[in-house]
């Protein structure tokens, strides 16, 4: 019974993405979005089902495959499901986001002439998501994992005629491929040591080895380079530095997407990658290191970033990245389960804000300049409140979800207790600060003050269909925290996962409230207040000092500029080979040349036979004392 | 009858090919009867493909005659898992190539149909001779109906690709003829089956092996040996390319794994490096070549270099995987992904180019700085471009991951720095493949580029269909596995029993 639950979500998912992509034009876009919804709905409940029963059994994993991708002998690869606590879990989430997106797709998308190729793609989208999550080896796991990076670049293309939205999909899954290469090499790396691709022989094989008596390549043991190989994959999935680059630009894909896959769904997909192999990545320990000190500098730096742009979506964008790095960080200490807990409250108000941002852009008539909006409360009262939650949870205002997640990420790396992790506490603790202060800014520009575009009269809400979306989520928003007990106390298909010193729901909001966490929340507001609410921030930046800093931000570090130098090496060298060496060495000078010598070569004897007698008189004696000569030097 | 289906796999189509040739009063006849013989020939190779017994090691639908006696020659058929795949491959391409050509204005219409019947049973015959001199008969004749697709139907600069094709491959063929001459001259046998039992010392190994690896290395092509193939893909009409690309090519690699590895196992062996070395850099060095090529023909060429450099990689991993593991399964997982790589670039080759000419046949033009925003005129076609784009760049779920997920997976085991260079073709394929989709298919239309036919109903069932082999291939990799594979277990011993 569970498993054709769990086999037919799939299935279900395929179908909605086959039936949008094929059908003809007699089914209307309304009912094709309706139809696409209902059966994502369908699956959603499917899901709750599993989740219901994973988290009632205890210690049930539902494990099968439904058919043997490979099976010769020496590799067995198959194609299945491995459901426990984390990718139960896992496939609510992102069932339920997709789900809402779809509903509010159905508004957003009502104008567009391709809006079943849309619906095609979210489908194709959550199918290989599900694919990923619910996986029970690493090839469909990569499988999966491709196929959302494929769907990210079609959507993010979706709009082909414009040169940027062209420009952006190609470099999202171009810097993809480059983390898609290393972590193909792990994948393999992994297989190598540990014989199978199988999670469950993976980790039984993983007690045989002898951990302490590994390979050293370079100082650095085997299990070190290939958790470091898988973890730059999930580095350019999860867009940590320098991998991050795509996803700002990925922002040119309808607003829906954004929510979805680069804000909720596609991008945590390098998290759970790393939860579902810690008892692999728990015996690297410089990886483990390497990767914290990445999450607390992206968590950081990309965050500053946000603070200077003026593209409400792009904020947004920098801001997951920054988040993205928080849950980088504690995967860094081996705290899987905090991680994943701001995984999960993340992605609903993040889905929350971009879809907000979505419902402002509609109503501004596609405008996304923050400098063109303000003043916006009261033209759009209900998204207004929905935003307001969205920045409140992920400012961590007490009791909202994000202050659970965020909060226990900043104890446990204080509780970690080396110099390493002191350090990232602090810099996460900045990074709230800076969290802070882009958030506050992004509402108070866009929704206080007066209206800076023209007629504020014109705004109006959009339909019922793109706001009870931002309510169910809004709401998910603020409750989603109060179930932090779940993730604390229950390890999820993990061996040996630290110990988190959790007392209780009221000790720890109490302790919360009055750690150093709070006085970054006021310290923020007062900042942003000062800059944005009462207009200061002209003055401010006018600041010799500052000036120069806020110069360094806003080129974004020049990451960009390094890959564009990149890929503009690589063109120089591609022109190079193909006309010098390809075209001018191999073939002109060997292959054509070679015939030309010979050419050149028959003419010579073409001379010899010229008709002439004495020509060949002389040819023949003169073969007749070479000949002698050779016999007689023999015979002497 | 199902004894004698090779020969009828073979003769058929010659014969009628040669038939067709006196006919050409009506095109519509003529398609009807074309696309009828390759059905039947597909029919059958389809046969062939079920009642071949997987579970056997041995030669299945023998037919042995005694053909030039004073010679030794015999007229040899036979197959095993190998050549019923390649056979199979062979025939749908043919069917799907009888069915393009059907859509197309020709002059002689019966020759050119005829060339590629010819074309269709000689290939059938290469890949079911078990008599080295019938499989050189069939491997040279299957030169002059290539000779004459790409040197009459062909580009304006056809008569220089026709003879450089045909004298580069015929250059190779005579090193092949005197390695066979050479091997007969000590066993006095020319079957294949004698030839696996021979046992020639190193150094008479190591020149065999060096005489027949050129021929081959040519044929498939490997780097340096390659420039033939870019040009003669320019001048080739469409279904000559495709032919070229899906199915001659992989002549070349047939020959590797049918008279190389296994008859001279020991040459191969200790001049392995050298090949894995010329694999890789087909694969990266000619990978990047194909970035900034701006014929399309010629980019797809250069990544079918660049794809078949896996092919060769797997072939010669086997020698470096028994120094370093001595366990048969890796080997046999190596020449899997190699043959699942061949079989798999057939298909997805075949449809780039056919993707290609239809864009040619309508803009005039495959120049991709002339194009761009193909999108907004042909959106059927420009969906199935992007999907062989995709599948060529190996996307998980296409035929093309699972060859190359195996080899790499294969030379990690030998070494890093090779699985590193190998895995580069993600990347490298990557940035080819769809960039040439960023520059062509989407963007603003083009000013200039006039046509409102989108593809027609055959041009749609023939790229669905390539689309649908890729899919399944991608998805169910399992069925042709186990095909072949106790062939490939039966081959592996007798490769580790030489060395």
């Amino acid at each position: 019974m569970l498993e054709n639950l769990i086999i037919s979500i799939p299935i279900l998912l395929v179908l909605s993405s086959a039936v949008m992509g094929f059908s003809s034009s007699k089914l209307t876009n309304i009912n094709a979005g309706i139809i696409s919804s209902i059966l994502v709905f369908i699956s959603f409940i499917f899901s709750l089902v599993i989740f219901y029963y994973s988290f009632t059994n205890e210690n049930s994993i539902l494990y099968d495959d439904f058919y043997q991708w490979i099976s010769i002998s020496g590799l067995n690869i198959g194609m299945g499901y491995l459901i426990d606590k984390l990718s139960a879990m896992m496939m609510v989430v992102v069932l339920l986001i997709s789900f809402v997106v779809h509903v509010y797709s159905i508004g957003y998308m009502r104008d567009e002439k391709d809006f079943k190729r849309f619906f095609s793609y979210i489908a194709l989208f959550t199918f290989s998501m599900i694919l990923l999550v619910m996986s029970n080896n690493l090839i469909q796991l990569f499988i999966g994992w491709e196929g959302v990076g494929l769907v990210s670049y079609l959507l993010i293309g979706f709009f082909y005629k414009k040169e940027s939205a062209i420009k952006a999909n190609l470099k999202a899954f171009l810097i993809n491929r480059i983390g898609d290469m290393f972590f193909i090499i792990g994948i393999i790396m992994i297989f190598v040591l540990l014989d199978s691709f199988d999670y469950k022989t993976m980790f039984s094989n993983l007690k045989l080895v002898d951990i302490s008596n590994l390979e050293y390549y370079y100082g650095f043991n085997y299990i070190d380079i290939a958790c470091f190989f898988l973890f730059i994959g999930a580095m350019a999935k999860s867009a940590q530095i320098p991998l991050h680059v795509w996803l700002p630009d990925s922002m040119e894909g309808p607003t829906p997407i954004s929510a979805l896959i680069h804000a909720a769904t596609m991008v945590t997909a390098g998290i759970f990658m790393v939860a579902r192999l810690s008892p692999v990545y728990i015996y690297a320990e410089v990886t483990t290191d390497f990767i914290l000190i990445i999450g607390a500098l992206t968590a950081l730096f990309i965050g500053v970033i946000a603070i200077f742009d003026n593209d409400i979506k792009k904020v947004i964008a920098y801001s997951t990245i920054s988040q993205l790095g928080y849950m980088v960080s504690a995967l860094g200490i081996n705290a899987y389960t905090v991680s994943f807990f701001h995984l999960y409250t993340h992605a609903f108000f993040k889905a929350l804000l971009f879809l907000c941002a979505g419902s402002v852009i509609m109503s501004l008539h596609h405008n996304q300049d923050i400098t063109k909006m303000g003043g916006l409360r009261k033209r759009l009262p209900i998204t207004h409140f929905c935003f307001l939650v969205g920045t409140l949870c992920i400012i961590g205002f007490p009791l909202t979800s994000g202050f659970f997640s965020k909060d226990l990420i900043l104890e446990v790396m204080l509780y970690e207790n080396t110099d390493l992790s002191f350090f990232v506490y602090i810099l996460l603790l900045i990074g709230a600060l800076v969290t802070t202060v882009y958030s506050l800014r992004l509402i108070f520009i866009v929704f206080y003050g007066t209206y800076r575009g023209g007629d504020i009269k014109k705004i109006h809400e959009e339909s019922f269909v793109i706001l009870s979306p931002l309510i169910i989520l809004a709401t998910l928003s603020l409750i989603s925290g109060f179930v932090i007990h779940t993730f604390v106390e229950l390890p999820i298909f993990m061996f040996g996962v630290k110990e988190i010193h959790y007392e209780g729901l009221l000790p720890f909001i109490s302790h919360g409230v009055l750690s150093p966490a709070s006085v970054t929340l006021i310290a923020g507001f007062f900042i942003a207040k000062h800059l944005y609410l009462d207009n200061k921030e002209i003055s401010f930046l006018s600041n010799k000092y500052f000036k120069k800093i806020s110069m360094i931000i806003k080129s974004k570090y020049k990451f960009d500029e390094f890959f564009l130098n990149c890929s503009d090496f690589m063109k120089a060298t591609s022109y190079f080979a193909a006309t010098k060496f390809d075209i001018k060495i191999i073939d002109s000078f060997i292959v054509n040349g070679l015939p030309r010598k010979i050419n050149k070569l028959s003419t010579y004897f073409k001379s010899v036979s010229s008709g002439y007698l004495y020509h060949y008189a002389f040819l023949i004696v003169f073969s007749l004392v070479v000949i002698f000569g050779i016999i007689l030097a023999r015979v002497l | 009858m199902i004894n004698n289906i090779l020969s009828f796999l073979i003769w058929l189509p010659i014969i009628s090919g040669l038939m067709i040739l006196f006919y050409k009063r009506n095109d519509a006849v003529l398609n009807f009867l074309n696309i009828i013989i390759n059905f039947i020939v597909f029919f059958l190779s389809l046969i062939l493909l079920n009642s071949y017994n997987q579970t056997s090691t041995n030669f299945q639908f023998i037919e042995n005659t005694n053909w030039i006696p004073s010679l030794n020659i015999y007229y040899f058929l036979g197959v095993d898992a190998i050549s019923v795949l390649l056979i199979f491959l062979n025939t749908i391409i043919f069917l799907i190539v009888s069915l393009y050509n059907s859509t197309l204005n020709l002059k002689n219409r019966n020759q050119y149909y005829a060339s590629f019947l010819l074309a269709n049973g000689l290939t059938i015959g290469v890949f079911s001779a078990l008599d080295a001199i019938l499989f050189y008969i069939f491997f040279e004749a299957l030169l002059i109906p290539m000779f004459l697709i790409i040197g009459i139907w062909g580009g304006a600069n056809r008569i220089y690709a026709s003879i450089k094709f045909f004298i580069y491959t015929f250059l190779g063929s005579i090193l092949l003829l005197i390695a066979f001459l050479y091997i007969n001259s000590s066993i006095s046998s020319f079957n294949v089956l004698s030839f696996y039992e021979s046992n020639f010392s190193l150094i008479e190994q190591e020149w065999l092996f060096i005489a027949m690896a050129i021929a081959f290395a040519i044929k498939i092509p490997m780097f340096p040996f390659h420039t033939w193939l870019p040009d003669a893909h320019v001048e080739a009409p469409t279904s000559g390319s495709v032919v070229l690309a899906a199915i001659l090519l992989k002549v070349g690699a047939y020959g590797f794994i049918r008279y190389v590895l296994p008859v001279v196992p020991l040459g191969a062996s200790s001049l392995d490096m050298f090949f894995i070395i010329l694999s890789l850099i087909a694969i990266v060095y000619v990978g990047i070549v194909a970035i900034t090529q701006n014929d399309m023909k010629k980019l797809i060429a250069y990544s079918s270099i660049s794809h078949m450099g896996f092919v060769t990689l797997g072939f010669f991993l086997i020698f470096q995987l028994f120094d370093s593991t001595k366990i048969q399964n890796d080997i046999v997982v190596s020449l899997s992904g190699s043959m699942y790589q061949i079989i798999s670039h057939g298909f997805v080759s075949a449809a780039l180019f056919i993707c290609v000419g239809s864009i040619y046949d309508r803009y005039k033009t495959k120049k991709i700085s002339d194009l761009s925003g193909l999108l907004n005129q042909m959106p059927v076609y420009s969906w199935f471009f992007v999907f062989f784009a995709l599948a060529n760049c190996g996307l998980p779920g296409t035929s093309s991951f699972v060859g190359e997920l195996l080899i790499i997976l294969a030379s990690f085991k030998t070494s890093f720095i090779f699985a590193f260079l190998a895995s580069s073709t993600l990347i490298i394929s990557a940035v080819y493949s769809l960039w040439l989709v960023k520059r062509v298919i989407y963007g603003e239309l083009k000013a200039g580029l006039n046509n409102d036919i989108d593809a027609n109903f055959l041009e749609k069932i023939i790229l669905f269909s390539l689309a649908l082999i890729v899919l399944i291939l991608g998805i169910y990799p399992d069925y042709m596995m186990t095909y072949m594979n106790i062939t490939l277990q039966n081959l592996t011993n007798n490769i580790i029993l030489k060395i």
